[in-house]
C-alpha cells in the first residue's frame, strides 16, 4: 500500500459557463495527517471536497486514494475509505432518531443487525453522544448535531475524515469540545474551515486556495507568519497570533469603560 | 376533507383500505426498482412530502367567496415525482395527520389515500393531466391541464367522501344533499388549487431551466388504467350501495335483520341483494336482535330504564378500571 | 402562519408524550397498531342506532390514557379540534330522520338522535383511540411496527423521512410566511391570496428541491444504494400476547354482548 494516502494531481474543475472553480490543484496526503484547507469565500473548498467525495467529476487531472482512482466505478469502494461529513448536520441526519441515523451507513455497508448496536454505541461514545442514542436529530442543539454527524460517518470506520467547515455556526464552548474530538483521532483529516484557529490546534499542514488555485502549502506556524500571502488569499491570522495592534484600523478603538 | 372512522362501516372502510395498499404495494414495488438507478427520488419524496404537509396548513383566499381552503397536493406530488411515488408520499402525508391530528383516522385512512391520492395520482393525473399537459413545455396548457386536474380531484375526492359515508349508512344525511353541501365548495378550491399549482411549476420551471416534471414511466399505463377501471367500478358500487338505501332507517334495520319489522313494506330486490352482500361481506355478525323488542307503534327499540342503568353501571366500571390502573404508577413516583 | 407553526408545536407535543417511559409505552408497537385498527374496525361494525352498546370499548382509550399517563387536557384539546367535521354531517340526523323510538318516560324519541349520539360517541373512541396510540408509542416506532407487519418499507421510509423533515421544511415555510405577512402592512385577510401564495411556495419549494440533492448526497456518502434497510423489530414478549389477545377478544364480546344492557337488566333485576 502507497504511503500516499491520498494524491491529486493537477485537479481542474469548471461549473458550466463559469471561470474555472479550481485550476491545476495538486496536493497528497498522509497516512495519520491532519491537512486543513483555507481560502477566502468562494476560493473553491467544497468544490474541492465534492470532487474528492465523487459528487462531482473533475474535468482535468486525477484525485487517487490508495491505489484506486476516483471514478463512478470506485465510489461505492471509495466511500467506504473517505467519511464525508456535512456543512450542515440537518442534511446528514436524515434518520428520525439519532442511532438509527448513526446506524444509516453501517448497515448500507453490510454491518449485521446483531453487530449494529455495538457498532453504534461506540460511535457514539467517540463523539461523548451515547446519551443521545434514542433522542430525535431535531431536538439536538448545534453542537450536538454536529457530533451525532460525526458519529454516523465513524461508525463507518473510514480512513480519511472529510470535513467540511466543522466549526460553522457552534458557540465557543462547543468549538472547544469539537477541536478537542478532533485531536483525539487518529484518522487522517481533511478540514475545509474558515477557523485559523482550530487549524492551530488539530492541523499539521495547511493549503492555501485562492480562487482555485494552490497558494500555499506549509506548516501552520510558517504560514499564519507570512501576512503577505494570508492578505492574499483573504485570510487573516488566526486569532490566538494576533496583537491587538495588528488588527488593521484598530487604534480607534477604545477600550469598552472609557467609552462609557 | 377527511374521511372520519365514525362515519364508516367497517364494510367499507376495510374494502377502501384492501384498495389502497393494493395500490400502494403496486407502487413500492415499482418504485424500488427505479430507486437502484434514481436514488436521489428517495429525498426528494421526504422533503416534498415535508413540504406539501407544511403547505396544507396555510390556507388561501378564496376570492370572491369570503371563505378559504388549502391545497391537497396530490396533483403537484403526481407532476413533480410521478404517479406512484406521488400516491406514496401522499399515503405517508395522511397517515401522519391520522395520528397526529386525528384528521381521518385509521380506519378510515385507506378511503382517504383513495380518495385525495390514488383519484388525483393514478386516475386524474394520467387521464387529465398528461394528456392535456403534452410535453410540459407550453405554459398554457400547463396551466389548463393543473387547474382542469386540481378540480376535478377536489371535486371527485368530496365525492368520493359523500359516497362512502352514505354506503356506511351511519349518518342519515342523504346523498344529493350531501353532495350540493360539498360539491361548489370544492370546486371552488380545486380551481384555486390548480392555479396555485400551475403557478408554482412555472416558477419552478424558470429557476431550474426547463423542468417539466417526471415522466409517465412506460410500464405504468396498463397498472394505471386498470386502477382507473377498478376506481369506476367502486364508485359504481358505492352510488349504488349508497342510493339502495335512501331511507336510512330502513336500511339500517335490514343491517339488523330485523325485516320482519317492516313485512308492510315493499322490499325491492335491490335491498335484499345489498342484504346478502352485506351478509356475505361483514367482519361480524350484525344479525342479533337487540334484546328489547319493539312494543306497538314504536319501528325500533330505543332507551330502556335498563339501558340506563347499564350504561352508567359500565361507566363506573370503566372509571374504575382506570383507578385501579393508575395506582400503580403513582405509587412510584 | 399561525396554523403551521401551531401545527408544529401541538407535533412536537405529542412527541415529547410519546418520548416518556410508561406502562402503556413498553407494549409493543405492533400490538398496539393491531388492537387500535380492531377496536375501531369493532366500533365501526356496530348498528348505526347504537349509543349504549359502543360504551365498554371507551375502555380501550381510557386504559391508555392512564396507563400511557397521558394528560386528560391534552386530549380533549385534540378531540375538540378533530370532532366538527363528524358533528356536521351527523347534526342534522334528528330531523332527517324522525321515526319514533321508544324511550323510558313513553313519549317517542326521533330516531336521529340515537344515530347523532352514536356518531359523537364514535368519533370520541375512534379519535381518542388513534390519538393516545400515537401518545404511547410515537410515530417512529409506529413506523416499524408497519414495517414489521409487511407494509412496503418504502411507504414506511417515506413516512419517516416526512416526519423527520417536517420541522426543517416547516419552519422555513413558516418564515417565509410571516415574513410576507410582516410586510403586508397589517391587513387582515382570509388566508394568502393565491397569487401569492404561489409565489411562497415556489420559493420554499425550489429550496426544498436543494436540499433534497444535499441530503441524498449524505445518504450517498454513507453508502446508500437504493435499497432501504430498517433495523428489525424489537423483541415481541408475553405481555404484548396478553395484551393483543385481550383487546381481540373483549370488543368481540362487547359486540356479540350488549354489556350496558346485561349489566342494566341484573341491577333493575329487569
Ligand atoms: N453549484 C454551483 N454552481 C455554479 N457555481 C458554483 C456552484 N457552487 C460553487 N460555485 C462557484 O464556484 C466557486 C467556488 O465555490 P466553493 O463553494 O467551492 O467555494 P468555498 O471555498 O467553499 O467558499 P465558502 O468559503 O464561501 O464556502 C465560486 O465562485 C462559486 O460561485
Ligand atoms: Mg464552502
Amino acid at each position: 500500500m502507497s504511503h500516499h494516502l491520498l494524491q491529486v494531481e493537477n485537479l481542474g474543475f469548471a461549473y458550466p459557463g463559469q471561470a474555472p472553480a479550481l485550476d491545476k490543484v495538486s496536493f497528497t496526503l498522509h497516512h495519520g495527517e491532519a491537512v486543513a484547507v483555507v481560502g477566502g469565500n468562494g476560493a473553491g473548498k467544497s468544490t474541492l471536497l465534492q470532487l474528492l467525495t465523487g459528487f462531482l467529476m473533475p474535468a482535468q487531472g486525477q484525485i487517487r486514494v490508495g491505489e484506486l482512482r476516483v471514478e463512478r466505478r470506485t465510489l461505492p469502494q471509495l466511500r467506504r475509505t473517505l467519511g464525508f461529513v456535512f456543512q450542515n448536520p440537518d442534511d446528514q441526519l436524515f434518520m428520525p432518531t439519532v442511532y438509527e441515523d448513526v446506524a444509516f451507513g453501517p448497515l448500507n455497508l453490510g454491518v449485521s443487525p446483531q453487530d449494529i448496536d455495538r457498532v453504534v454505541i461506540h460511535a457514539l461514545e467517540q463523539v461523548g453522544a451515547a446519551s443521545l442514542a434514542g433522542r430525535a436529530p431535531w431536538e439536538l442543539s448545534g453542537g450536538q448535531k454536529r457530533a451525532v454527524a460525526i458519529a454516523g460517518v465513524l461508525a463507518m470506520q473510514p480512513d480519511i475524515l472529510i470535513l467540511d467547515e466543522p466549526s460553522d455556526a457552534l458557540d465557543p464552548a462547543a468549538r472547544r469540545r469539537l477541536i478537542g474530538l478532533l485531536q483525539r483521532f487518529e484518522h487522517t483529516k481533511l478540514i475545509a474551515t474558515h477557523d485559523l484557529d482550530l487549524v492551530l490546534d488539530v492541523c499539521s499542514r495547511v493549503i492555501v486556495l485562492s480562487q482555485g488555485r494552490v497558494l500555499a502549502n506549509a506548516r501552520p506556524l510558517e504560514l499564519f507568519s507570512d501576512d503577505a500571502l494570508l492578505a492574499q488569499a483573504s485570510l487573516e491570522r488566526p486569532l490566538s497570533m494576533q496583537t491587538r495592534g495588528s488588527i488593521p484600523n484598530a487604534s480607534h478603538l477604545r477600550p469598552i469603560r472609557e467609552i462609557k | 376533507m377527511h374521511m372520519a372512522d365514525a362515519l364508516l362501516s367497517p364494510e367499507v372502510g376495510a374494502s377502501f383500505l384492501a384498495a389502497s395498499l393494493t395500490a400502494l404495494a403496486i407502487g413500492a414495488r415499482r418504485l424500488q426498482a427505479s430507486l437502484q438507478e434514481d436514488s436521489q427520488l428517495v429525498a426528494l419524496m421526504g422533503v416534498l412530502g415535508a413540504f406539501v404537509f407544511a403547505a396544507q396548513m396555510i390556507n388561501f383566499s378564496i376570492p370572491g367567496t369570503g371563505s378559504s381552503g388549502h391545497l391537497g397536493g396530490g396533483m403537484l406530488l403526481a407532476i413533480l415525482l410521478g404517479p406512484w411515488a406521488g400516491l406514496i408520499v401522499i399515503a405517508s402525508v395522511l397517515l401522519v395527520q391520522a395520528l397526529f391530528f386525528a384528521d381521518g383516522g385509521l380506519l378510515a385512512w385507506g378511503a382517504n389515500v383513495f380518495n385525495l391520492g390514488v383519484v388525483s395520482c393514478l386516475i386524474l393525473y394520467p387521464l387529465i393531466y398528461c394528456t392535456l399537459a403534452g410535453d410540459g413545455n407550453s405554459r398554457t396548457r400547463v396551466t389548463l391541464a393543473a387547474v382542469l386536474a386540481c378540480t376535478l380531484s377536489t371535486t371527485l375526492g368530496a365525492t368520493g367522501v359523500a359516497l362512502e359515508t352514505a354506503a356506511s349508512g351511519i349518518t342519515r344525511l342523504p346523498l344529493p344533499e350531501f353532495l350540493t353541501l360539498m360539491i361548489p365548495i370544492h370546486l371552488a378550491i380545486g380551481f384555486v388549487e390548480g392555479l396555485v399549482t400551475a403557478g408554482v411549476l412555472a416558477a419552478l420551471a424558470q429557476r431550474r431551466g426547463g423542468f417539466s416534471g417526471r415522466p409517465l414511466q412506460a410500464g405504468s399505463r396498463g397498472i394505471i388504467a386498470s386502477f382507473i377501471l377498478a376506481a369506476l367500478l367502486t364508485g359504481g358500487v358505492l352510488s349504488w350501495l349508497a342510493s339502495a338505501h335512501p331511507d336510512g332507517l330502513e336500511w339500517s334495520i335490514e343491517r339488523l335483520g330485523a325485516t320482519h319489522l317492516l313485512e308492510e313494506a315493499p322490499v325491492d330486490a335491490l335491498h335484499r341483494q345489498s342484504a346478502q352482500v352485506q351478509q356475505i361481506t361483514a367482519i361480524l355478525p350484525d344479525y342479533e336482535l337487540p334484546a328489547a323488542l319493539p312494543k306497538a307503534g314504536i319501528v325500533a327499540p330505543g332507551v330502556s330504564i335498563a339501558g340506563i342503568v347499564g350504561s352508567l353501571a359500565t361507566l363506573a366500571l370503566v372509571a374504575l378500571v382506570a383507578l385501579i390502573l393508575r395506582r400503580p404508577s403513582r405509587r412510584i413516583k | 402562519m399561525a396554523g403551521l407553526a401551531h401545527a408544529l408545536s401541538s407535533i412536537r407535543r405529542a412527541d415529547s408524550l410519546a418520548g416518556r417511559s410508561t406502562l402503556a409505552s413498553t407494549i409493543d408497537a405492533r400490538a398496539k397498531l393491531l388492537a387500535s385498527l380492531w377496536v375501531v374496525g369493532v366500533l365501526a361494525s356496530f348498528p348505526s342506532y347504537e349509543v349504549a352498546s359502543l360504551l365498554p370499548l371507551a375502555l380501550f382509550p381510557v386504559v391508555l390514557l392512564v396507563t400511557g399517563e397521558v394528560p386528560l387536557g391534552w386530549l380533549c384539546g385534540r378531540l375538540l379540534l378533530a370532532l366538527p367535521f363528524v358533528l356536521m354531517v351527523g347534526m342534522l340526523n334528528p330531523w332527517l330522520d324522525p321515526s319514533p323510538m321508544a324511550s323510558p318516560w313513553g313519549a317517542p324519541i326521533a330516531a336521529g338522535w340515537f344515530s347523532l349520539a352514536s356518531i359523537l360517541l364514535r368519533g370520541l373512541i375512534a379519535v381518542s383511540s388513534a390519538l393516545l396510540l400515537l401518545a404511547t408509542t410515537g410515530i417512529i416506532r409506529i413506523g416499524y411496527a408497519m414495517s414489521a407487519l409487511g407494509l412496503p418499507a418504502v411507504l414506511v421510509n417515506q413516512v419517516l423521512f416526512l416526519y423527520r423533515y417536517l420541522f426543517v421544511v416547516g419552519e422555513e415555510l413558516a418564515r417565509t410566511v410571516q415574513a410576507w405577512q410582516l410586510r403586508r402592512a397589517g391587513k387582515p385577510r382570509h388566508g394568502v391570496p393565491p397569487h401569492q401564495l404561489k409565489l411562497l411556495l415556489a420559493a420554499v419549494l425550489a429550496r426544498t428541491f436543494q436540499r433534497a440533492m444535499r441530503i441524498h448526497q449524505a445518504m450517498l456518502a454513507r453508502g446508500f444504494d437504493g435499497q432501504l434497510r430498517l433495523p428489525s423489530a424489537p423483541r415481541w414478549h408475553l405481555r404484548d400476547t396478553v395484551f393483543l389477545l385481550f383487546w381481540i377478544a373483549f370488543p368481540l364480546l362487547a359486540r356479540l354482548v350488549d354489556i350496558p344492557l346485561t349489566l342494566g337488566r341484573l341491577l333493575t333485576g329487569a
